[in-house]
């Protein structure tokens, strides 16, 4: 009975109706909406991460730590036989790792350079450019981050100083031969990167190298020597531990978002409920109890809800398709902020975002509209029917 | 009932509060209505005669005294047993219609037959009869919006009628109709008085109606000050 009369007052109070479940309908899209988008956003971080830096794993000098600049000078020897045989079939880039400093427009800068096989496909960076000017000295590949902050375009010269594995320092002039637009500011910022021949000759390094990435879908191999596998999981655990971090805020973020949309559809569901009082009175002259007022008001507040993920399923649907297929631009290049965002963000609305958020908006319906028709439904009769409801 | 008494009232005595203070509403009233008749509470706006209908409709309690309707004491009832007296032996009609803005003629009158949980068939069948007893049956699928004042208040009429009440209540039911109408409303339910022997107690004001009552009380400052049956010698 009670949800024959809900559904009945529901369509027959068409625009009340429609504003009520836009109001659910906006807030239910915005909480997707603006989470996907952050979801997509540390996703594309890893993926980046693992399309342009890692590719399937790694393996490292014993001594190598990427965050220890001064372990470099140590960190590099010939590759173990079964590592060197992965890098001979392409399936495998080694890297050596230096520090060097760059004198940029008269300015110095430290930097990290890394020698790279020009002609490498394991990870997604343009090494092809560093062997296009064989008349070049030192070709030098950098990011546009490195770029702006070095004010070098392509074609510009640069002094370059190293330390040699004699300890002796070397300078010697870089040509910047292309600029890359790398969403991995890991591989950009401080980064300096030259053809891996190149670098093992002005590090008198010869053969030697510090770490080798290999491509996805390889397997571990049984001997590497002394040489550290690392895993992907290894390789993206500072940024795991930075979405980790980062999920207190994610959870502000969705809780404030949540009550937000509480205050709207509370409103929405207070105004149209208090409006009502007239119709409450009513309804209990003719007979209706106070506890099926209450059940009346609140499953009206259910069913909007339900309208309300209908209605997000369509037309918003199309938005969440469309901005999950195409992405959805940035305003600016984040990247040179330290921040590793998409120009084209694609947003990841994952099926627990969508089931999580429905729940908790579904409730929030049920309770914003329980609490004032519960109010309301206390009040005496001869009151609901003069229309006077307190607000 | 006892004796075709459809309403007994004892000592009633109403007061709502007024600051610190209490207004005394109605005082000491004893009355007893019977089945079938055709009552008017009658007096001056503050004479009590709508919060004396309030109480005999459950919709408001007694502050002292008893009060029976249809052998229910109203006075030692919970809300829920008066909403299930309200809706099984009641009819309310309201001097401003409250019909609901977003039902049609027809689901208006429909509403009391679901609130009854009666079958569709059944429902179909009485709301029918009811809306051509208020001659609405062109209006049926009209909105409160789109109909007079008059239809509006027919309409009350047959929502309150359509689940055979013992009782009807009405208050002030023709205060906002023109004579015409208010006398075309006061005719359906003469009619419907002789014809479904339902009783109907009526607070009003209206001196164009009192013609057409059997009975009136009139109620002065919460007192009844007169108790007249009309019959056709004292008309």
């Amino acid at each position: 009975m009670l949800f024959k009369i809900a559904l009945k007052n529901l369509l027959g109070a068409r625009l009340r109706t429609f504003l009520n479940v836009f109001v659910t309908c906006i807030s239910f899209f915005m909480i997707i909406f603006i989470t996907g988008l952050y979801d997509g956003m540390r996703q594309h971080a890893k993926q980046v991460t693992i399309d342009t830096e890692i590719a399937g794993g790694a393996y490292w000098h014993p001594l190598y730590d990427p965050s220890d600049p001064m372990v470099f000078e140590d960190s590099h020897s010939t590759l173990p036989p079964k590592i060197n045989d992965l890098v001979n079939e392409n399936k495998a880039v080694p890297i050596l790792v230096s520090q060097a400093a760059i004198y940029p427009n008269g300015r110095i800068m430290p930097v990290i350079m890394k020698g790279i096989h020009p002609s490498q496909n394991i990870v997604n960076m343009p090494t092809n450019t560093l062997e296009k000017n064989k008349d070049i000295n030192i070709p030098v590949l950098i990011g546009k981050g490195m770029a702006n902050n070095t004010k070098l375009n392509i074609g510009d010269s640069f002094t370059i100083r190293w330390l040699d594995s004699d300890g002796t320092y070397d300078a010697d002039e870089g040509t910047v031969v292309h600029i890359m637009d790398t969403e991995n500011f890991k591989l950009d910022i401080g980064h300096i990167w030259i053809p891996l021949k190149k670098a093992q000759e002005m590090l008198a390094l010869e053969n030697e190298v510090t770490y080798v990435s290999y491509a996805i879908g390889e397997k571990k191999i049984k001997n590497s020597g002394s040489w550290i596998h690392r895993d992907v999981d290894y390789l993206i655990q500072d940024i795991e531990a930075a979405i980790e971090a980062d999920k207190p805020g994610n959870q502000i973020m969705f809780t404030i978002l949540l009550s937000l949309a509480a205050m709207g559809i509370f409103n929405a569901q207070v105004l149209s409920i208090f409006r009502r009082g007239k119709e409450i009175g009513t309804l209990m002259a003719l007979g209706m109890t106070r506890s099926k007022v209450v059940g009346l008001f609140t499953l009206e507040g259910g069913i909007n809800a339900i309208l309300a993920s209908a209605l997000t399923l369509f037309p918003f649907g199309l938005i969440f398709w469309w901005t999950a297929e195409h992405g959805v631009p940035m305003p600016m290049d984040y990247s040179e902020m330290g921040f590793m965002i998409a120009k084209q963000l694609m947003p990841v609305y994952s099926f627990n975002l969508i089931v999580t958020t429905t729940v908790l908006v579904f409730f929030i319906v049920i309770i914003v509209s329980y609490l004032p028709s519960r109010r309301i439904a206390k009040m005496k009769p001869t009151n609901a029917l003069k229309g006077k409801t307190g607000i | 009932m006892e004796n075709n008494t459809v309403i007994s009232i004892q000592n009633l005595i109403k007061q709502f509060p007024v600051g610190r203070e209490f207004f005394t509403a109605l005082k000491n009233i004893t009355l007893d209505l019977h089945k079938g008749e055709f009552t008017g509470l009658v007096g001056p706006s503050g004479s009590g005669k709508t919060t004396l209908l309030n109480i005999i409709g459950g919709l408001d309690s007694p502050t002292e005294g008893k009060v029976r309707v249809l052998d229910q004491p109203l006075d030692n009832t919970t809300h829920n047993e008066r909403a299930r007296l309200r809706r099984k032996y009641m009819g309310f009609i309201f001097q401003s219609y409250n019909l609901l803005p977003v039902y049609t003629v027809f689901e208006n009158v429909e509403l009391p037959l679901i609130l009854n949980k009666m079958n569709k068939e059944d429902r179909i069948q009485k709301v029918n009869q009811a809306i051509e007893w208020v001659g609405l049956t062109n209006k049926r699928n009209s909105k409160p919006n789109m109909l007079s004042g008059g239809e509006c208040q027919r309409t009350a009429i047959a929502r309150a009628l359509v689940h055979d009440p013992v009782l009807v209540m009405a208050d002030e039911p023709t205060a906002n109709l023109d004579a015409e109408n208010s006398h075309n409303i006061m005719k359906i339910l003469t009619k419907l008085n002789k014809e479904l022997d339902t009783s109907f107690v009526f607070a009003t004001h209206d001196e164009k109606i009192m013609g057409y009552l059997k009975r009136i009380i009139r109620l002065e400052d919460g007192n009844i000050v007169n108790d007249k049956k009309i019959t056709k010698e004292n008309i």
